[in-house]
């Protein structure tokens, strides 16, 4: 029995809280188990990976490092699924399951994959329910230990206390989240996952030296980011009413991605870049600006 | 060097040379500071940065500036000021380039970077007189690696590496390094302390460092979503909140002499910037540290008392 999830989310989201309430759990079960998370740099918004394998005795986690073959995958963003960087199922395997944090029914969702069991619930709905701020990590942990098909609530409670009393929360805060975990848990069936195929042992690559002016990195096409779309980070969207604006440009000056420009008419956002921090909402003299969730707005 | 002179907030509504898409947070304060500074300084400009966050602007292929950018290891920034201003001023001596594509040269790194491991190549290139400007963006910790404490990070402050436990109740036990001052003993042409919050505050003090040939020296207070554990929306409140409530004085030095900007004639208590950050939760609850509050707090007004004593009524005015 072997048990590989692998966690796709971004910064900020917790998925490495996830997969550690994961790991915990199945430890309190009597597992195996063996966590980890790999990101660059830790940037709310950029895209985190984490793992978590489960075993029993029968064949006691026999690998370490990345997971390239896993049967759970666990997205705590959607926006994710059609990022070519991410990739984020790769190596699933047939018949594995795929769980996926979204407002929309799954089947509403194009993943490419029809060999597999999608699974959706809307996390940062229930989070806003249960805990009144969008909070994914006790969410995520908790739907996959439920798509283990090993776990008991017990196990998950005490895996939840545990990871979340180590990063300092606790009282109600606390008591919030194992509602939310429990709510989670009992939302999601399980169903059997295949067993994942063992990676080949690798063959050891050798780099050749190479002169510097081949291997410097240089960037001739200046300012080029504005193609990478930020503005799925987004939770929240701004949205502004121009009778309101008197045009005054405070928020051009403020806005981090330096999306909003002035035109004839007032200011305009770019929603392709925009990352919803809202500071433009907070700043306007007048309060110009609302907001939306991103899934409504969709 | 000629360029448009700003007098209004209007006037910052031009050309920018920051684009979007960046991978920072959403909410990153830093990065409102940079883009006013580059703003301020025009498309002119080449970047020298240091590990921290902002090095991530630019992830191999891509960039947002418009302008030129060079990477260099953590200490050593201000040493790759001093090579590429070298580089211009043989250029432009011996004729291969034209006076009118001089750049300017920009140093860009975080506080751990300015006030741990580039203090002395940075105190190496102001007492060699180099001609450059230093931007600081003051998250008060090593915000790309997870928030551990730096040598910038204030007392009662939690963070990675402090958080507050039962033996160490308070978090970051230590005092923020005085970087302004530390500069300052050095007496170069200019020093100022900016704040994102006060766009037109910041654009004065770099036209003003523009006009000193030698090392110009900003420190600029970033707040920063995920490490603060604030709010991103709160980002720019906080810092006017910092300096209103007089932990973040605004103020220049020119060869050393000291100047506040901004003087706030009334103090907000220090417990309205507190108070909003997660990162000083622990000292309002569960129980509240009036004692630990009490200290910041005193710090802070015998700060003001000595500038009130020296320079009310001698800052500037029309701040926005
Ligand atoms: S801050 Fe508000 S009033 Fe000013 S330009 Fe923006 S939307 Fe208009
Ligand atoms: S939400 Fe943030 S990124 Fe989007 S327009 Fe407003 S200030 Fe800019
Ligand atoms: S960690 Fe802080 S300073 Fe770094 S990019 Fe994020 S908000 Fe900005």
């Amino acid at each position: 029995m072997l048990i590989y999830t692998r966690f796709h989310g971004r910064g900020g989201q917790g998925v490495k809280t996830a997969s550690r309430i994961l790991g915990n759990a199945a430890h309190f079960e009597g597992y195996y188990t063996q966590d980890f998370p790999i990101y660059g740099a830790e940037r709310r918004g950029a895209p985190v990976v984490a793992f978590t394998r489960i075993s029993d005795e029968s064949l006691p986690v026999p690998e370490r490092g990345y997971i390239f073959n896993p049967n759970l995958i666990i997205l705590a963003d959607e926006s994710l699924l059609n990022d070519p960087i991410v990739n984020p199922l790769a190596g699933l395997q047939r018949n594995g399951t795929l769980f996926i944090n979204t407002g929309k029914p799954v089947d509403k969702i194009f993943t490419g994959r029809d060999d597999v069991r999608i699974v959706g619930e809307d996390l940062i709905g229930l989070s806003l329910k249960y805990v009144g701020k969008t909070i994914l990590s006790t969410g995520l942990g908790a739907v996959a230990a439920k798509l283990t098909g090993l776990i008991r609530w017990v196990s998950l409670e005490e895996g939840v206390k545990e990871e979340l009393l180590e990063i300092g929360i606790r009282g109600e805060m606390l008591e919030k989240n194992i509602l939310l975990a429990k709510a989670c848990f009992e939302r999601i069936y399980p169903a059997s996952l295949p067993m994942p195929k063992l990676a080949e042992p690798k063959k050891i690559v050798k780099i050749n030296w190479m002169p510097p002016n081949l291997t410097i990195p240089e960037i001739r096409n200046v300012g080029n980011t504005r193609v990478r779309k930020t503005g799925n980070w987004r939770i929240f969207k701004p949205i502004l009413n121009l009778e309101k604006c008197t045009k005054c440009g405070i928020c051009i000056i403020y806005c981090p991605e330096g999306v909003i420009t002035m035109t004839s008419s007032g200011p305009e956002i770019d929603y392709e870049n925009c990352k919803g921090c809202l500071i433009c909402f907070n700043e306007c003299p007048v309060k110009a600006f609302n907001y939306i969730r991103e899934v409504e707005a969709a | 060097m000629s360029r448009t002179w700003f007098s209004t907030l209007k006037d910052l509504l031009g050309e920018d040379y920051v684009e979007p898409g960046t991978p920072l947070c959403a909410g990153c304060g830093a990065i409102i500071a940079l883009r006013l500074f580059h703003k301020a300084l025009g498309g002119r400009v080449v970047w020298v940065n240091a590990a921290g966050c902002i090095t991530l602007l630019i992830v191999y292929p891509f960039t947002p500036l418009k302008s030129s950018w060079m990477y260099t290891a953590m200490a050593s920034a201000p040493a790759g000021a001093q090579g590429i201003r070298d580089a211009l001023d043989i250029l432009i001596e011996k004729e291969r380039i034209p006076v009118e594509e001089d750049l300017k040269v920009v140093v860009v790194t975080g506080d751990g970077a300015a006030s741990d491991i580039g203090l002395q190549s940075t105190s190496g290139a102001i007492h060699r007189g180099l001609d450059f400007y230093y931007l600081c963006y003051d998250n008060e910790a090593f915000g790309n690696t997870g928030f551990q404490y730096s040598a910038a990070t204030p007392y009662g402050s939690r963070t990675a590496t402090s958080p507050p436990t039962p033996l160490i109740p308070e978090g970051y036990r230590g005092r923020k390094k005085d970087l302004f001052e530390i500069w300052r003993a050095h007496k170069p042409p200019y020093v100022a302390t900016v704040s994102p919050s006060h766009p037109m505050d910041m654009i004065r003090k770099i036209e003003k460092a523009e006009k000193y040939k030698g090392p110009k020296l900003f420190i600029s207070i970033s707040p920063c979503p995920p490490g603060w554990i604030i709010e991103t929306m709160d980002t720019v409140k906080l810092a006017k909140l910092a300096v209103e409530t007089g932990i973040w004085p605004l103020k220049e030095a020119v060869y050393g002499e000291v100047h506040h900007t901004y003087i706030p004639r009334r103090l907000k208590p220090v417990e309205e910037y507190l108070k909003i950050q997660g990162r000083f939760k622990h000292l309002f609850y569960p129980v509240r540290r009036d004692d630990v509050i009490a200290k910041i707090q005193r710090e802070i007004e015998e700060y003001w008392r000595i500038v009130y004593d020296k320079e009310l009524g001698k800052e500037d005015s029309g701040l926005t």
